[in-house]
């Protein structure tokens, strides 16, 4: 039983410890200067491209078809 | 009536397509707005020796960059963190961002300007060329007082992306500083950013 209890009691004083470790790391590793900026995007041209492409195809189809639609009604 | 659902059919395809189209090509050509993080406190506290900036007026923030040997004049926005912790960028491809957390430009301290280095479609974007800097070579700074502040470039430096040194960066405070980033090298897809940076270092005179 003695054992018991001195195991909970020292377990308490390291779950203790770790807290208070935990919090004062937290406050003396807050974030104090950003990141980098992101400060580019043409890596996307192709992906941008292709984007466009395909939507000026489906419109240009589309069009066509609703005009094709529209002279025959 | 099956040919008449047809026709709605193809019509909202084509007016989604129109709708992809246009998106797409303001996006990569004009306004490109990253999220900024507003519920973050800003980081004021830097190190212990230096003096927290306190922005008193909004008349002091900076409104014009100007760098005549590279034929920039262009206009300031303000920006504060991005959803990743990193500094925001401007709203578009043709404007410059002051970092509002920070310095003000003219203030001992490091105040800090981005700006892109090309568009979506790879074409150059406002700070493409900076690194063509050199020491000696003049930056101002209009403020929205009307005050106009000189800078003299110092140094010019590419860094990879993970080794730019924040700290020199952003919280150097023996003088009056003004540091233009911006991004270099090589495009990483999986990141969707430059692997490097560059990093113009400039003093008041």
């Amino acid at each position: 039983m003695k054992f018991v209890r001195k195991m909970f009691q020292v377990s308490t004083a390291a779950l203790l410890a770790w807290t208070v470790a935990g919090i004062a790391s937290a406050q003396t590793t807050a974030t104090t200067t950003p990141g980098v900026p992101n400060t580019g995007a043409g890596g996307d041209m192709i992906t941008n491209l292709v984007m466009l492409a395909v939507a000026a195809v489906v419109v240009v189809a589309g069009i066509a078809y609703l005009s094709t639609q529209w002279a025959n009604s | 009536m099956r040919a008449k659902l047809r026709v709605g059919a193809v019509g909202a395809v084509t007016l989604a397509a129109a709708g992809v189209f246009v998106a797409v090509l303001v996006h990569a050509l004009w306004y490109a707005p990253e999220g900024e993080v507003s519920a973050v406190a800003p980081p004021t506290t830097r190190t212990a020796t230096s003096t927290p900036t306190v922005i008193t007026s909004a008349k002091n923030i900076p409104t014009r960059l100007t760098i005549p040997s590279l034929g920039i004049d262009t206009n300031v926005q303000d920006v504060g963190l991005g959803k990743t912790g990193n500094m925001a960028v401007p709203s578009n491809y043709t404007d410059v961002s002051w970092y509002r957390y920070g310095t003000l430009p003219g203030q001992v301290g490091s105040a800090v300007i981005d700006g892109h280095v090309d568009n979506g479609f790879g074409m150059d974007a406002v700070f493409k060329h900076i690194s063509d800097l050199k020491p000696g070579d003049d930056i101002y700074i209009k403020t929205q007082q009307g005050e106009a502040l000189h800078f003299v470039v110092n140094d010019v430096e590419t860094y990879a992306a993970t080794d730019v040194p924040l700290q020199t960066l952003f919280t150097r405070n023996d003088k009056a500083r003004l540091n233009l980033i911006t991004c270099a090298g090589q495009w990483e897809p999986d990141k969707k950013a430059y692997d490097h940076r560059t990093v113009v270092y400039a003093v008041l005179v």
